[in-house]
């Protein structure tokens, strides 16, 4: 069942919180490159979802495989240095530090020196320097020297996508990055989040709520519905599946036309 | 705009970087270069070194046995509050059992002296290892809970070895306690007070390295969020370790010196009120600035000695409602550090770094 064309697969995935089945049974497969959106009704499992597949939970049962690897007791650390890579939907960076230290710790973590506890940090001036070019792809040059809790709602949700893309990961989970966001910071994301699409070589899983952001980046859409996966395929066959319209997207196809 | 190209290897990842964020980065590389002072000391930093030189000598112009004893004192906490600092205000481990740490390395110089006949310096080295790996262990058993369930943990281990230092009365005598001045090769009061120095000195500019190093800064990244430390790939619970290794070594060579200082050590060193002490002075200074810790150790201390002296407790007696409580100083203690708390969460280093442009506002305008 493990087939290399899939960089993600799951086999039968539940997560039970005491009674109450949260993920029930997923097996799914994202293949690499692909851009794939998770959409669904809030509380239908989408975040239980990446919280499994990234490590912050452990399954009750199943299996997870990243790239051919067994990673469903690996603990989160050692799956995001495997290249699985992780925003949150409430912004999850270092407050006090400035924007450039959130990402150049980012990169430092891959580098072999991350445990030199005697020289400077400011040694090794790659990470910075790293750390500047990404800074700049998510749209956050200028703010480099700036503490990252003073940036606005929008730019902490880009700075998140910039620690992660330091890590270079294979597989990306975003996480509504534009939940709680003002309207006029939603391009920005999207923008982001194209730019990610266009370098080319990366994996997305994406939850999101503006499905018109989802239609247009993703390569395919799957949704779940209390728990359980109930469709997956491109954009148009999701926009056209009945049991999809009547549990989730309802007024989506009207109001497209 | 900026290429990223995806390889199997972070460390691979290229970028072409553009000529305006190069400027920046440059830009960025020499304000912090300003920001260091000459032989690339901080600010703080140069204080700390001219006051180390100025004790150095001092000494050497006479001076008086009582104020030697005082100041090694005041050193041994400058170093405990500091090896405090890393756990509480760097890494954010909520510790409240530190005592073990310095109790045990205490221990460890007079059990092996007294009971073992070994030389002092190898019941230190002795017990600089024993101190590292109980870090350690304590760190293993107990850094799987978080926050306030870390701190009961620190304590009930800290409670133990207070209790087993009471108990087992054949080994450590006791509450009567060892008494090191027995031991031929015990340091004397200047030896004493080098050491407490050097102790000091060298905890306060290891750490700043440490702190500034990558690992330093992975300590502050775990304690600024932890979630976001583990997701990036970092191991916390090694880090934390790592964390609780250096500061209880530290905290045991403090509790060393302070053995040879007093000439004794008994179970008060395990005791409560030294777990609590380096988490006053550093609240009380500001934690994770290393100064802060120094500057709570210095107050502290100094207030302990005035406020609990003889001369002062006669004359303050006779005075009217405050001089009950001036005699019990550590109620005294207990009330500035709930004013502390109170209005200045961040400590006075802090809170000076915080409001430091206005404060020398109020100064220029009067």
């Amino acid at each position: 069942m493990v087939s290399s064309q899939y960089i993600l697969q799951t086999e039968n995935l539940s997560r039970l919180f005491g009674g109450q089945v949260a993920v029930n049974a997923v097996s799914l497969g994202v293949r690499a490159g692909e851009f794939k959106s998770i959409i669904g009704p809030n509380g239908a499992g989408k975040t239980t979802l990446f919280n499994l597949i990234s490590g912050m939970l452990p399954p009750s049962s199943g299996r997870i495989i990243f790239e051919g690897q067994d990673i469903t007791r690996r603990p989160a650390y050692y799956r995001s240095r495997l290249g699985i890579g992780r925003s949150f939907q409430m912004t999850t960076i270092f407050p006090n530090l400035t924007v450039l230290e959130n990402v150049r710790l980012a990169v430092q973590s891959r580098e072999p020196h991350a445990f030199n506890f005697w020289q400077p940090a400011s040694r090794f001036g790659g990470d910075e320097e790293t750390a500047f070019a990404i800074l700049d792809m998510v749209m956050l040059g200028g703010r480099e020297l700036q503490t990252a809790q003073t940036l606005s709602h929008g730019d902490k949700r880009k700075l998140e996508i910039g620690i992660l893309l330091a890590t270079n990961p294979r597989l990306l989970l975003l996480d509504e990055p534009t939940a709680g966001m003002s309207r006029d910071d939603v391009p920005g994301i999207i923008e982001v989040v194209q730019r990610i699409k266009r370098a080319g070589g990366r994996t997305v899983m994406l939850v999101e709520h503006k499905m018109d952001m989802v239609m247009s980046v993703s390569d395919s859409v799957m949704v779940m519905h209390y728990g359980e996966l109930i469709a997956d395929g491109s954009p148009q066959e999701i926009a056209q599946n009945e049991t999809v319209q009547s549990a989730y997207l309802g007024g989506y196809t009207e109001r497209a036309g | 705009m900026t290429n990223l190209n995806v390889t199997e290897n972070a460390s691979e990842q290229t970028f072409d970087l553009n000529p305006a964020a190069r400027q920046r980065l440059e830009a960025a590389r020499q304000t912090t270069l300003r920001q260091r002072g000459p032989f690339g000391f901080s600010r703080a930093g140069l204080v700390i070194a001219f006051a180390a030189l100025v004790l150095f000598v001092l000494p050497l112009m006479g001076l008086p046995q009582t104020n030697a004893r005082l100041i090694s004192q005041v050193l041994v906490f400058v170093a405990f509050a500091l090896s405090y600092d890393l756990l509480f205000g760097f890494t954010g481990i909520f510790s409240f059992g530190h005592a073990l740490f310095f109790g045990v390395g205490a221990y460890s110089v007079a059990l092996c002296s007294l009971n073992l006949g070994w030389p002092m310096w190898a019941g230190a080295v002795l017990g600089v290892v024993v101190c590292g790996l109980l870090g350690i262990f304590t760190g293993f058993v107990s850094l799987r809970v978080q926050g306030v369930f870390f701190a009961m943990v620190t304590l009930a281990m800290a409670t133990t070895a207070f209790s087993l230092s009471g108990r087992l009365v054949d080994i450590t005598k006791g509450d009567e306690g060892l008494s090191l001045i027995q031991a031929p090769d015990a340091p004397d009061g200047t030896t004493v007070y080098y050491l407490a120095l050097a102790l000091a000195v060298v905890a306060y500019f290891g750490l700043s390295r440490l702190i500034n190093s990558p690992l330093g800064r992975v300590l502050v990244a775990v304690r600024e969020n932890e979630r976001r430390a583990e997701m990036v790939g970092y191991n916390v619970l090694r880090y934390k370790l790592v964390a609780l290794a250096f500061s209880s070594v530290i905290a045991g060579l403090a509790g060393m010196v302070f053995a040879f200082r007093n000439g004794i050590v008994n179970p008060g060193l395990l005791s409560t009120d030294i777990s609590l002490l380096p988490l006053l002075m550093v609240i009380l200074g500001g934690a994770g600035t290393l100064y802060g810790a120094v500057l709570g150790a210095v107050v502290i201390e100094c207030l302990n000695f005035i406020l609990s002296s003889s001369e002062f407790v006669n004359n303050v007696k006779n005075w009217a409602v405050v001089g009950p409580i001036l005699e019990h100083w550590l109620l005294l203690l207990g009330l500035i550090y709930v004013l502390i708390v109170l209005f200045l969460p961040f400590g006075v280093v802090g809170t000076w770094q915080q409001h430091r442009q206005r404060l020398l506002g109020l100064f220029k305008k009067s």
